[in-house]
Formats: structure tokens, sequence, C-alpha cells
């Protein structure tokens, strides 16, 4: 393991990599198209490739010494629009409903879970609870969610006008319009006036209800989309096996990612450490740190999914003895479906990421600071 | 006058006889077709005929090393795009020429008219 002064270029794999090649007015154009694309209704896959191919054309261009205007015409606008003429029908529909994805599993299901438990410990069979409380958390939901992809929507719209028209258009501009968009969506949904429909054989909904769901899922749904969505064009929940450049494999993406993300916390430790007046980690101090963390998360992984799986167990075991055995059994397969389907896409999928790291660090002898260890998760994970 | 139209008529057609000379790449292609005529084409025109090709299943893509930035997509010729050609070919002469026909004919007799 050798210490690393030179800033090298990363590589992700991603398009990402390749900005600093590019010269003033060629990032300018590139900064404004991307920005642009993101705006559109657009499967992340889909725009990985689009982007990776316009980078390698800017940078064949750029290096044979053509104006930028010889690739994008006259019109920005124009060219944007036509670049990303031919998104598939099925790729619109996927982003649209992607925007509120994973938001969406992860309430439906703590929701679900949430309204499902007074009732059936209160005898209730499960049947009636699901057309009593079931269907104003569902009909929320689902409006919820199709609110707050159609703001998603309209707000995308408006910026998309601006990126060309604004001068100085800046990428926070975009964050403000969002603000705005929602505040009045949601503010609107208070007009709804508060009554019961009375239709036979569909249960009775207050829909003062409704609105109310639709608002918590909207602000909660649209803050953990922005937050996932930071580190602009990166997302660890692009689809497909292949990502960006078509040759590599999900988990390995993710590994790559994570070298990257490695070192720029090691920046960060030192440049904390520096402040405080205490002495920069060497890069073997920090890997030796890097190691314990590995093995402090992963314990706590198995005692936090331990501490859960008591309260599930809890939870079932007192519906047990309130209820109908085949209510108990429905339970109790739901709340298990739920557990699984909460721990892994939020501890048990990250912690085994980071023990393959690490442990290909281990087994190969490098680091992620050697350049040469792309190269090792390449060969680990196809 | 504007000539998109004309422009979209006989693009995927261009495209598709500058890939079967053999295996190329996106700026390539976007040159050989500027060096050919194509003035005022640009990337965002060219972009969307290459994936509507490879959906249709007349070119294929493999990702290959690029010197310069991310992997690059390299393009082939299916058999079902040859057959698409030689198609085009032929249709597209078929209709030149008619059109020539009529144009000509058109212009000699405004040229009588105007003495």
């Amino acid at each position: 393991m050798k210490e690393n002064n030179e800033k090298k270029t990363i590589q992700t794999g991603l398009y990402l990599d390749y900005k600093d090649r590019l010269g003033e007015e060629y990032r300018t154009t590139f900064d404004k198209v991307e920005d642009y694309c993101q705006m559109q209704l657009i499967d992340n896959a889909e725009l990985n490739e689009a982007m990776s191919y316009l980078m390698d054309v800017f940078l064949q261009a750029q290096e044979d010494g053509l104006p930028v205007r010889n690739i994008t015409g006259n019109s920005m606008e124009a060219f944007c629009e036509g670049f990303l003429s031919d998104i598939s029908t099925k790729g619109r529909v996927k982003a649209f409903f992607e925007k509120g994805r994973i938001i969406a599993w992860i309430f439906l299901l703590v929701a679900f879970f949430g309204y499902l438990l007074p009732p059936l410990t209160e005898g209730e069979s499960l049947r009636a609870v699901l057309a009593g409380a079931g269907s104003e958390l569902f009909c929320g939901m689902a409006l919820g969610l199709v609110l707050s992809s159609l703001l998603d929507v309209i707000s995308h719209a408006i910026v998309r006008q601006m990126i060309f028209k604004m001068k100085k258009y800046r990428r926070s501009y975009s964050v403000i319009v969002n603000l705005l968009v929602y505040a009045i969506g949601i503010g609107s949904l208070y007009l709804i006036p508060d009554f019961e429909i009375d239709l036979p054989g569909v249960p009775d909904i207050p829909l003062g209800v409704t609105p109310l769901l639709c608002i918590v899922w909207i602000v909660v749904s649209r803050l953990a989309i922005g937050l996932m969505n930071l580190s602009s064009g990166k997302s660890f929940f692009a689809k497909g096996e292949k990502v960006g450049t078509g040759q590599r494999s999900f988990r390995a993406t993710v590994l790559h990612m994570m070298v990257e993300d490695s070192r720029k916390v090691f920046e960060k430790t030192n440049r904390k450490r520096e402040k405080k007046g205490k002495p920069a980690l060497t890069q073997a101090e920090f890997l030796e740190k890097y190691r314990k963390d590995t093995k402090k998360s992963v314990r706590s992984v198995w005692l936090c999914g331990g501490i859960c799986a008591l309260v599930y167990l809890g939870f079932i075991l007192q519906v047990a003895l309130t209820s109908e055995p085949i209510d108990t059994v429905i339970f109790t397969v739901v709340q298990v479906t739920v557990y699984f389907l909460l721990m892994y896409p939020l501890c048990i999928y990250p912690t085994n990421v980071r023990k393959q790291f690490q442990q290909l660090m281990d087994e190969s002898g490098k680091s992620f600071f050697d350049e040469d260890f792309y190269d090792v998760i390449d060969e680990a994970v196809q | 006058m504007d000539d998109t139209q004309l422009l979209k008529g006989v693009l995927e057609g261009c495209v598709l006889a500058v890939i079967s000379k053999g295996e190329t790449y996106g700026y390539e292609i976007l040159s050989v077709l500027i060096d050919g005529g194509f003035d005022n084409l640009i990337e965002g025109t060219l972009y969307p005929v290459l994936t509507r090709l490879q959906k249709k299943g007349l070119i294929a893509c493999r990702m290959g090393k690029s010197p310069l930035g991310p992997s690059r997509k390299y393009f082939s010729i299916t058999p079902e795009g040859e057959q698409y050609l030689a198609a085009f070919v032929e249709n597209y002469t078929k209709v030149t020429q008619a059109a020539m026909h009529i144009l000509s004919e058109d212009r000699e007799k405004k040229a009588s008219e105007n003495g």
C-alpha cells in the first residue's frame, strides 16, 4: 500500500469522472445538458447511458479542436429535445413511478404495520381492519404517490424552461422551484372539503384524512428523494444490471463508488483533525480504523436486527393471544415480510457490501488508496 | 426552406450505410456524415437515430475502451440491417429518380414560359 499524494481521476465508470477533462466551453454546455436531462422523465440507466455517450463525443470533439456549437448546434434546447427524443414510453412511465418508489415501499410497509396493529390487538379480524382503516390509508398513499410524482413533473417542466432562458441559471434554483410548486400543491389540498362518501359496497372513507396522508407522504418522500439525489447524477438505485458504461454490474458499481467515498472520508477526517489541532492519520492508520469500524457496524446491524426481531416477535405474540389463528398466521407472514423488506435495503445489503469491500482488501493486500484496487473489484465481482 | 423532414427520411438509411462500411462509433459517424454534405447535422439528431436502429435490431452495439473518456459504444450492422439497407437504397433510388423527373420537367416548363 503506497501513499497516494497525486489527485488521480476516480474511476467509478460513470461519465462524472471525466467532467474535469472538459474545457470551460464544453464543461458549461455539458452541465446545462445534464441539468436539462435530469429534469426529464427518464430512467436512470438510460440517462447514464446517454450522458456517457455525450461525454465521449464532447471529449473527442474537444481533442479535434472543434467549438462545442459544431456538436450541439445553435439552439441548446432543440439539441436536448432531440437528444432525448427516443426515450422509451416504458422508460418514462418507470421514471414517473420511480420518483417515489423506494419511499413508497418503506412507508407503505411501515404504515401498514402501524395501522394494522392496534385494531388487531383489540380483537378485530384482519379482513375488518383492511376494510376500514386500510382503505383510508391506501387511498391516501396512492393519492400521495401520484400527486408527488405529478408535482415533480410540473416543477421539472418549469425548471427546464429556466435552464436555457436564464443566463445565470444555478442548480439551487431547481430546489426553490420544487419547494414553491410543492407548497402550492400541498396548500391546495386544504381546499378539499372534509366529507364522507357513501356508495354501496364501498367502505366509508372520510376524505379529510386523505389530504393529511398526502401531505405527510409528499413532504417526507420528497425530502428522502432529495437526500438520495444529493450527489448529482449518481444513484445507488440505478436500475438494470449494467450501469452507465454497460460493462459493470450494479454490485461492482456500488463497490467502485465506495472507493471514492472512502477516500473522501479520509480527506474529511484529516481536515477535521487538522482544525482540532490533531495530527493527520496516515493511510495505514485510517485503514486500521476502517477495519475496526467495519467490524463495529456489522455488530451493530446484528444487534439492531436482533432487537427489531424481538419487538416484532412481541407484537406477533400479542396478536396470537387476542386474535383468530388464521389472522395470526396472516399477520405473522406480513410482519416477517415487512421486517426483511425494511431490514434488507437499510441494513443487510449495505453491511454485506461493506464486509465484501473489507474482504477484498484483506485478500488482495491492496486498499482503496491503490488505483489498481478497481481491477481487484472487477475481477472479483462480475 | 426547413429541410428537417427531408433529413428525417434519409438519415436512418445514411447512418446504416456508414455503419455498414465497418464497425464505428458516434463521433466518427457524425464526422463522416458532415464531411459527406450534411452540414447542419448535430449529435442531438444522430443519437436518437442510433438508439432507434439498435432497438429495431438493424445495428448491434458493443462496449469498448475509449482512449479519452468513458467506455465507448461501437456499432456494427446486423444481417437484418444489411437487408434493410438494400431495400432502403432501392426505394430511395426509385423515389429520387421520380422526384427529379418531375422537378426537372417543372423547371423546364417554367423556363420556357419565362422565355
